[in-house]
């Protein structure tokens, strides 16, 4: 079917598109719209060169050094009806985690698929603004690139990989309006890096 | 109902690759692009008013200027698609290039793209190695009006479409490195300014 609008490839026209946004991390630099935040410790984000590189967001130099790409505190995202899809990979000293954050360092509610080198298996963890809990999925966590996809409905969260449902979440869900979010830990001593090529966001 | 644009492009299964859509849209260049002056006086690159207008490059004095990502190749020189839509405008000493380069010389190694020359007679597609070049002439004479140009990297050849039609397919000289787009205007080394305009690119990896 060919489409002469954007619009209309991904949204009926009888339908008033939400908020929507979609970013292959291309070009010379990150958008404008990201805002880098230092989380703990002192890292960088920068546009790799190299086939499929993406953005490269590589933590302070030392243990537990945190940072991460957000919209400064710019919530457009619904918490109970929206979508974020990631593509992501991490070095093997590295917890990334992708998804949507009320505040740009995770001290309020957020969604998120983790990929954590501390921890057996991919999880999504979640928080409602007092407590933070996870659920696994049956994807041991690797260093390879994968497709994720999480949806926030008033019912669940429910993360996707490779095209396949993996896990869903019922307990501690945000309560707040979101924003786009991806963060890289160092899990041990040194830099550490993710990488991520694909961030494509929509409410339902 | 397919929300995402991902879920229109991709098997879910499938990680995204890269890809740059770009429209030329708005009040000033998008920041990805790196405008690239490699000699002359000046590279002048402004947004135009106008219905269907997009961006304009104009080199001064004499030698080239380039859109680009600054070297960062994102794109396999063994399997990707670089789509322009863009005019050589100067009829006079004037080359535009669009498509896929590796570096920022005036020279035609290590990239796929097309000329549109007034020093030739037709428009052609060169592809370059690290030693050697490649030129293959389309059917299509050199012209000074829009064209929809495509040029898709595969391990044994480099094709090339205009308007969506086949035109050439190179299987020499092929490039070795990885890819970024690019858009060039060079006056043949003859002072004056010379100019070019682009309204749309597109590039991924397939």
């Amino acid at each position: 079917m060919v489409f002469t609008n954007v619009y209309e490839m991904i949204t009926p026209p009888h339908v008033i598109k939400k908020s929507w946004f979609v970013d292959y991390f291309d070009g010379l630099q990150a958008k404008l719209y990201w805002n880098f935040t230092n989380i703990i410790g002192s890292g960088s984000s920068i546009i790799e060169t190299g086939i499929d590189a993406g953005l490269r967001i590589q933590t302070g130099a030392t243990d537990d050094n945190e940072s991460g790409i957000n919209f400064s505190d710019i919530r457009h995202y619904s918490q109970t009806g929206c979508v974020p899809h990631i593509v992501s990979d991490r070095d093997t000293g590295t917890r990334s985690r992708g998804g949507f954050s009320e505040n740009v360092d995770m001290t309020n509610s957020f969604a998120f698929v983790e990929n954590d080198p501390d921890d057996t298996f991919y999880q999504i963890v979640s928080d409602d603004g007092t407590t933070e809990t996870t659920t696994d999925t049956s994807i041991v966590d690797d260093i390879l690139v994968h497709r994720h996809k999480l949806e926030l409905t008033s019912a669940n969260i429910q993360l996707t990989m490779d095209g396949i449902l993996e896990s869903t979440k019922t307990t501690n869900r945000p309560d707040q309006p979101q924003q786009p979010f991806y963060a890289v830990k160092a899990r041990a001593a040194g830099s550490h890096v993710g990488h991520i090529r694909y961030y494509e966001a929509y409410n339902t | 109902m397919v929300q995402s644009l991902y879920e229109k492009l991709y098997h879910p299964s499938v990680p995204a690759s890269s890809r740059v859509v770009e429209r030329f849209d708005g009040d000033v260049l998008d920041d990805r692009w790196n405008i690239h002056l490699q000699s002359g006086t000046s590279f002048d690159v402004d947004m135009l008013t106008g219905v269907d207008n997009g961006v304009e490059a104009t080199i001064n004095g004499e030698d080239l200027g380039q859109l680009d990502f600054n070297i960062r190749l994102h794109y396999s020189n063994t399997a990707s698609v670089c789509i322009w839509v863009s005019k050589r405008v100067s009829t006079t000493t004037t080359q535009a290039w669009n498509g896929f380069h590796s570096n920022q010389a005036l020279n035609s190694l290590q990239c796929a793209f097309f000329r549109n020359s007034t020093a030739e007679t037709f428009i052609d597609l060169l592809t370059g190695d690290a030693g050697g070049v490649t030129a293959g002439n389309t059917s299509i004479p050199v012209d000074a009006v829009y064209h929809r140009y495509e040029v898709e990297l595969r391990s044994s050849n480099c094709s090339a479409r205009m308007e969506g039609i086949l035109e050439v397919t190179n299987t020499a000289n092929l490039p070795t490195v990885g890819q970024n787009p690019v858009f060039m205007v060079d006056n043949l080394g003859i002072s004056g300014a010379r100019t070019a305009q682009a309204t749309y690119c597109e590039a991924y990896n397939t």
